[in-house]
């Protein structure tokens, strides 16, 4: 949905907030609206499209695994208080599926933030054949941050149509929010043009920054694990000490949420340097506590490994 | 492709041949430990203990400790306190090893999936991590494996007598009671170290199959040991090759070959004593 | 009567298992060089006897002592020799290997074998008749060889006291004899040697002392006490059968199970 549009779309629903209700689907009440993500990054995405007005929170606790997270009981007690439910989809979350059940709700009250959006805004998906994993398509488009401006509109134009009373805010929120992320995107691309192509080399844990490195011109030379909980096989680990070394690249990253001796024992081959610090499927502590630093944390870093 | 490059160029990697000596070092030591855990029925025990080690292992991991040594701490516990129920219930307990074994993974079980995390670990712990085997793991493993050979070379009169009369060697004076418990003790080391290798679901295999092989085809106990070590070594060495040309897991490559040799060691025997029937009965 | 002490002797014991007493209030002296059977009828407390004495069980009360001192003070000095039912033949163990075991005690923990040991081995064989057979695996052995290398580790260990459980029984004439050939020379050397059996006539014709036991010692003396008729009816009770124009024919399956657990563990 082009920005434009969006604004007239807001436009209208603030306008016609006074107006009495309309039918079919019941409006959610004031009192008891509330936001639910499946992760921190969501979130956080959310508080950019939303800022203050509406109670945000989000499912997978802080250093834990998106993709293999069990949620136990509690977690289906906030998607039952939750008014609506903002998830990935394409594979990431799709565990949220029993709690959305088990709290009886329907397809309404759930988005579905990476999907679709070929249709609606010409998003071009990685499919297995451009990258490594097991899903259908790559799902980590938030770290593009032109995908995690698509997720802020979706995650505004469905709070606001909940909650016309909210409109004119949600527009103010999501203008300014919007605003953030173009901006960390020039600036990330800037660091990164400033490379020369040779250098602009990463090997990362997990396939989570295709979209990443084709925004800002990078070659994931490899990944450690094809998807998270399997291990690579022997053949595997000798093909990526293999592609290392031809690269030259002299970093490679780990995740927050994957201890590995593997990683150790690839990287001490090949004389590279673990890093810990990418931020992929969820936020961390400060510096990575939210998406614009976690970005910002994440660029210095890969650009740093690219300079030695 | 090249016979001689599909055996070199894994061995290009440091990965692959840490990995190789892991497994070959693990291979020894569960053989020769299995020897006297298949000869003396405790076949089962090996599984109980393997299992039991798993809460010890995670709690280790929650506090921060040495994963060894939590699941060691476990290991051994269970080991003894099935070798003491053994002793006063005075029957084979297999019901209650049974009970201890289920009880022991369950409660690892419980704890592990009250932390949220990365499902690769308790892979890891279920099956192996050969793969990611450091140089320090390594060092430690040769230290166990040569404190095993040690240890059973100093004792080995008195673990023959105690393994195959027991009352004999109680009247004789022999330590009965410490000797069983200390080789319970191996036991329960052996799998614990073992378990960065093949995992808590395979471990057992790598204990009782070369020892069940080679008490096929041997009839002297040295001989059974040395003929499992030997058959222990290969399968860890040929299966680790076999996991990287078909790229699959690699603990179950070795357990595979295992099963696979003691398979071969059965038709063997079989066809060789009809032969002998035939030959004797063509005599009578 | 000599002033030697005894080899062997039991003060008021009472043992069994689980909260089954085998044997109780049991008194018993066993001079050096004697050559005793003890006999009974099953569940009477022979192997549990024997067992008090070799250490392997713990008496409920009263005391053991051997060679002078508790039991278990001079546990190399005593050689046993278990039921060929408990010993698991399959076992891969030559009779070599297996008679070496007996040296066990002489080597000390950290000990290896020495030209000695192998000596006495060899010297053990010998006396059993087994030299062909050192490196046969023990399954392959009949019953009467099985028993026969088991003599001959007791041998090898050159104990001073022998306890054989059942050591006749259900063997051919010519092992039996072979067997109390050997078991006399060791008595006469001045060994004591005590042995279980459920052959009254082998009792009564190589053995010189008998007792019998039958929860409590009923008669301990001289070799003719198993033919005299009322010991045997109080050893025995009602597993004698009177048989027209007199005498008895006594009815004792050696494995007929007596009540519980006799001699097993």
């Amino acid at each position: 949905m082009s920005r434009k549009l969006l604004a007239a779309l807001l436009t209208l629903l603030a306008v016609s907030a006074g107006c009495s209700s309309r039918t079919g689907s019941p409006t959610p009440s004031s009192a008891s609206y509330r936001v639910i993500a499946t992760t921190n990054v969501f979130a956080d995405l959310a508080r950019l499209a939303l800022g203050d007005t509406v109670p945000i929170d989000s499912i997978v606790p802080a250093g834990i695994d998106v993709h293999t997270f069990e949620p136990s009981p509690s977690d289906a007690a906030k998607i039952s208080a939750a008014s609506v439910v903002f998830m990935n989809g394409l594979g990431l979350d799709e565990w949220v599926g029993s709690l959305i059940d088990a709290a009886h709700k329907s397809s309404n009250d759930v988005v579905r933030l990476g999907e679709g959006l070929d249709t609606t805004d010409g998003w071009s998906y990685l499919t297995p054949s451009s990258f490594s994993s097991t899903h259908a398509s790559d799902p980590h488009i938030w770290l593009d941050p032109t995908g995690a401006a698509l997720y802020v509109q979706r995650i505004a134009a469905r709070v606001a149509h909940d909650r016309p009373d909210l409109a004119a805010p949600i527009l103010a929120a999501s203008t300014k929010g919007l605003a953030h992320i173009h901006a960390l995107d020039l600036e990330v691309g800037a660091l990164f043009a400033a490379l020369p192509a040779a250098n602009r080399k990463i090997v990362t844990f997990h396939d989570a920054f295709g979209y990443y490195a084709r925004k800002y011109g990078i070659t994931v030379v490899g990944v450690v694990v094809e998807a998270p909980g399997q291990d690579p096989s022997a053949r595997e680990i000798a093909a990526l000490i293999d592609a290392i070394r031809a690269a030259g690249v002299t970093t490679v990253f780990s995740e927050v949420q994957f201890p590995s001796k593997v990683l150790t024992s690839i990287a001490a081959e090949t004389g590279a340097t673990v890093l810990a610090n990418l931020y992929s499927d969820a936020l961390g502590a400060a510096p990575g506590d939210t998406y614009l630093s976690a970005m910002r944390a994440n660029a210095t870093a890969i650009a740093a490994s690219m300079q030695r | 492709m090249n016979p001689l490059d599909l055996l070199l160029t894994p061995l290009s990697y440091d990965f692959f041949v840490r990995a190789l000596v892991a497994s070959a070092l693990v291979g020894v030591a569960c053989a020769i430990v299995g020897s006297f855990v298949v000869l003396k029925g405790m076949s089962f025990i090996g599984d109980a203990v393997s299992h039991a080690a798993f809460p010890g292992i995670v709690i280790a991991y929650l506090v921060g400790a040495p994963i060894i040594l939590g699941g060691a701490i476990a290991a051994i516990g269970t080991a003894l306190g099935i070798g003491a129920i053994t002793r006063r219930s005075g029957l084979r307990s297999d019901a209650i090893i049974g009970v201890l074994f289920a009880g022991m993974f369950a409660l690892g079980v419980a704890i592990f999936s009250s932390i949220p995390n990365y499902v690769g670990d308790l892979f890891h712990f279920l099956f192996g991590d050969v793969l990611g085997i450091s140089v320090g793991d390594l060092q430690a493993l040769t230290v166990l494996v040569l404190g095993l050979l040690l240890l059973l070379r100093l004792l080995w009169k008195e673990l023959l007598f105690t393994t195959f009369d027991p009352l004999g060697a109680g009247a004789a004076g022999l330590p009965v009671r410490r000797l069983d418990d200390l080789l319970l003790i191996l036991i329960a080391v052996t799998i614990v170290v073992s378990l960065q290798a093949v995992g808590i679901v395979l471990v057992v295999a790598m204990i009782t199959t070369p020892a069940a092989t080679a008490q096929l085809l041997v009839k002297r106990f040295t001989a059974m040991i040395q003929v499992a070590a030997l058959i222990g070594v290969v399968a860890a060495i040929v299966g680790l090759y076999v996991s990287y040309s078909l790229d699959i897991a690699s603990g179950a490559a070795i357990v595979i070959l295992e099963t696979l040799l003691f398979l071969l060691a059965l038709t063997f025997t079989a066809i060789r004593s009809r032969i002998y029937a035939t030959r004797v009965g063509s005599q009578s | 009567m000599s002033n030697t002490p005894d080899a062997i002797s039991l003060v008021d014991v009472t043992a069994g298992y689980g909260d089954r007493a085998a044997i109780s209030g049991v008194s018993l002296n066993l001079a050096p060089g004697s050559l005793t059977a003890i006999f009974g009828p099953n569940g009477g407390g022979k192997s549990t006897l024997l067992k008090c004495i070799a250490g392997l069980l713990q008496p409920w009360s009263g005391s053991v002592q051997v060679l002078g001192d508790r039991v278990g003070v001079h546990a190399k000095r005593v050689a046993y020799v278990p039921q060929a039912e408990q010993v698991d033949w399959s076992f891969p163990v030559s009779v070599g290997e297996v008679v070496m075991m007996g040296r066990t005690p002489a080597l000390g923990p950290l000990g290896r074998p020495g030209v000695a040991d192998h000596a006495a081995v060899a010297d053990a064989l010998a006396r059993v008749d087994m030299v062909e057979l050192a490196k046969r695996q023990i399954g392959e052995l009949s019953g009467g060889q099985r028993r026969r290398v088991f003599l001959a580790r007791a041998i090898a260990a050159d104990p001073a006291i022998y306890l054989l459980d059942e050591p006749v029984t259900g063997v051919d004439p010519t092992t039996q004899e072979k067997i109390m050939n050997i078991l006399d020379a060791e008595a006469a050397r001045g060994r004591t040697v005590v042995a279980t059996t459920h052959d009254l006539a082998c009792a009564a014709q190589r053995f010189h002392d008998v007792v019998a036991l039958a929860g409590r010692v009923v008669a301990h003396g001289p070799a003719q006490l198993v033919l005299d008729q009322s010991v045997l009816e109080k050893t025995y009770g009602g597993h004698l059968v009177p048989l027209a124009g007199g005498g008895v024919v006594l009815l004792d399956d050696p494995h007929h199970s007596h009540g519980a657990h006799e001699g097993h563990e």
